[in-house]
């Protein structure tokens, strides 16, 4: 009897959701639901809470596949279907990637399928983020590629690396990064790779090393390319070399994508901090809160967004902070009782945040006040 | 139900307080230090997260194998006064009080105690359990279990940047069911010997039956499990079964695996077969000259050994002592 106990009690698996952020565009918000759906919500109709979803003002939800068995007990991973990333959105058409290995190309009108890659069957699981760049579509997976798929047609990019894909020697949680005809994105080869974006080629001479699988998305700040990786740094590397200048230490991962001014990097991490970095040096900044660094009551994976001089934070504390971006004053705090861990998004006066319970609320920069919420399971 | 003395009363309290505590705690007093140090082994061993899991699973199994040593041998008591509790339980089947004292007695003279089975097993369970537990948690395959890992590790350098691990050994990516089927048979296999050699006969046909069920039932559920599970778990469970044989072996020899080969399905249930390196069949002189099936046959105890005994002779005998048993 204690034996079969064991499996039993043993499958500490978390359920999978997901954590994908929202983007939006002439009025309608896009963004991956923690059952699976692509969703284009209309701020309007979700205020006065009419049903979901409303056609006439263009919303709609389409279900990206569907679920892979999950197996005695559902401990086989992947079980459901789930998106992490945020989607991309590109000449009327949204771009998204899903746990069960498919890239999706929707008219962001109607919701119908353009294009899905592959066809048949699927590539590994993704939670990056597409980007769309001058017609072609790239997206990391955990078979350890970055795929470079024609947006028009959903096939791989010739041309570019080997028939359109880039191997690394592990997954690709990262979003890439397009800039100035580069691709910058890591690996959890512990890598930080800068390819061409029309060729595949490497730009630097080996890709930048870290001590630590990297699963966050890079971003670049005067010549700077930025990246936080799982040793608990951040590190600033020379764009055009690849050399490092300098590395920030955490005290646990860094995940999230940052949030900058131009002159100071806010970036969230898993030891539950946010840090105020000037770019330049890599040194905290001392006139922000407690030294440089404000503190949160949970791991932060959550990408915050700045808003003026009006800094928005979320941690897995199910808290949303603004802060003053100088000071590191808090300005408000709503607590939404459920972990965040999905990136925030501006959308006018209001941010968007996605809890971990699938409500995505819009709360008012000025005061945290619930604008509207939508439960996307409903 | 057999009396506790004060020293069992303190350790069972110790237990409960132990278990108290374990469960409220679980995450920072078991879990979280077993990931880490499975993660320190990962990084000496070159990296290699299936050797790490066999190298831990045998270093715990040789931690506790006092306690499995203790388990195995009072259990075997208890099996040997199998016979005598089947006579005194006829003997006082309409005086409850009576039957309850004269059990107690037969185990407080030949110094047997059902906590001394119940114990060892209750302090090694937590432990398994946790075992268990960190290596599904270390193996996270999805961001929400990788998310949560990052909180259970120790700041320690040695653990912060190496995670995730690597999930390749030999053919198996560790954190997905095996593709080939194997390590669900070994599973099995390895159940089923493990637990043949730990049952043993005993002249009541519905415990009989239970455990003939169990013999079939377990390996058969375990290697289901398997097919669905991630290999690194069957990697852990074929390292406990083979480690747990071996053990077995050397205590008790090949016990019931050895009947279930050789010996005869006798007319009558056979009650059970002492091991003579645990209890000397001097402390039982009753028994000795019995025939037959009955306890002290030498071909009983000894598991007979005959390996010329024909192929049709063991087929009679089919699934052991199970089908024997059943005609008691």
């Amino acid at each position: 009897m204690i034996l079969l106990v064991v499996p039993l009690i043993g499958c500490t698996s978390v359920p999978l959701r997901g954590w994908s952020g929202s983007v939006e565009a002439e009025g309608i918000i896009y963004m991956g639901s923690m059952q699976g759906e692509v969703l284009a919500i209309s701020p309007e109709s979700r205020i006065v809470n009419h049903s979901f979803p409303q056609e006439t003002v263009g919303e709609w939800r389409f279900v990206a596949g569907g679920a892979q068995g999950g197996g005695l007990f559902s401990c086989a991973a992947p079980v459901l279907v789930s998106i992490y990333g945020t989607p991309a959105l590109s000449e009327g058409f949204v771009y998204i990637g899903t746990s069960l290995g498919k890239v999706y190309c929707l008219n962001a009108t109607s919701g119908n399928e353009r294009w899905a890659y592959p066809e048949e069957g699927s590539i590994g699981s993704i939670v990056g983020s597409p980007v769309v760049w001058n017609g072609i579509v790239y997206v990391g997976s955990s078979d350890g590629n970055l795929y470079a798929i024609d947006a028009e047609t959903g096939q791989l990019k010739a041309g570019f690396a080997d028939g359109g894909v880039f191997q690394t020697g592990d997954k690709i949680w990262s979003t890439p990064l397009v800039y100035d005809g580069i691709i910058y994105f890591g690996s959890f080869d512990h890598s930080l790779y800068a390819i061409d974006a029309e060729t595949g080629d490497p730009v630097w001479g080996e890709p930048f090393e870290t001590e630590g699988a990297i699963g966050s998305t890079p971003f670049i700040l005067n010549g700077t390319v930025y990246i936080g990786s799982f040793d608990n740094s951040l590190y600033a590397i020379d764009a055009e070399t690849g050399e490092g200048l300098w590395s920030f230490p955490g005290e646990n991962w860094f995940w999230a994508d940052p949030a900058t001014d131009g002159e100071t990097i806010y970036l969230g991490c898993l030891d539950g901090n946010l840090y105020a970095i000037d770019a330049e040096t890599g040194q905290l900044r001392a006139g922000f809160a407690d030294d440089g660094v404000f503190q949160t009551g949970g791991p932060i994976r959550s990408t915050p967004v700045l808003d003026g001089e009006v800094l928005v934070v979320a941690s897995q504390d199910g808290k949303v902070y603004a802060i003053d971006k100088d000071s590191g004053e808090r300005i408000w705090t709503r607590n939404l009782d459920s972990p965040i861990m999905a990136p925030l998004s501006l959308s006018g006066d209001t941010v968007h945040v996605h809890t971990h319970e699938h409500i995505i609320y819009a709360l008012a920069i000025s005061d945290g006040m619930i604008v509207w919420e939508f439960d996307t399971a409903e | 139900m057999p009396s506790i003395n004060r020293k069992s009363l303190l350790v069972i309290l110790l237990v409960i307080a132990l278990a108290a505590v374990l469960a409220m705690n679980w995450e920072v007093v078991a879990l979280r230090p077993m990931l880490n140090i499975l993660i320190v082994l990962y990084s000496g061993l070159a990296h290699n997260f299936g050797l790490t899991i066999v190298f831990l699973t045998i270093v715990v199994r040789l931690i506790l194998l006092p306690l499995t040593l203790r388990q195995i041998r009072s259990t075997q008591r208890m099996q040997l006064l199998q016979p005598k509790i089947q006579e005194i339980q006829k003997k006082y089947a309409k005086d409850q009080k009576k039957l309850q004292e004269e059990t107690s007695k037969l185990y407080s003279e030949a110094g047997v105690s059902t906590w001394g089975c119940v114990l060892p097993m209750a302090i090694q369970f937590p432990i398994w359990i946790a075992l268990y537990q960190c290596i599904m948690r270390v193996m996270a395959t999805n961001p929400e279990d990788l998310l949560a890992l990052s909180q259970s590790l120790y700041s320690w350098p040695v653990v912060q940047g190496i995670v995730p691990l690597n999930q390749n050994f030999l053919w198996l990516n560790l954190a997905y069911p095996d593709s080939i089927f194997v390590l669900p048979i070994l599973v099995a296999v390895t159940m089923w010997v493990q637990q043949k050699m730990m049952t043993s006969t005993t002249a009541d046909p519905r415990q009989q039956q239970m455990n003939t069920m169990m013999l079939w039932m377990m390996p058969l559920m375990f290697g289901l499990f398997t097919l669905q599970f991630p290999s690194g778990l069957a990697v852990y469970w074929v390292t406990m079964n083979i480690v747990g044989i071996i053990t077995q072996y050397f205590v008790t020899g090949w016990g019931g695996l050895r009947r279930g080969v050789a010996a005869p399905a006798g007319p009558k249930a056979i009650p059970a077969t002492p091991d003579p390196k645990v209890v000397p069949e001097e402390a039982f002189p009753e028994r000795k000259g019995s025939v037959d099936g009955k306890p002290g046959d030498k071909r009983q105890v000894t598991g007979g050994g005959d390996r010329s005994r024909s192929k049709k002779a063991r087929s009679k005998q089919g699934g052991g002592r199970g089908r024997g048993s059943k005609k008691g």
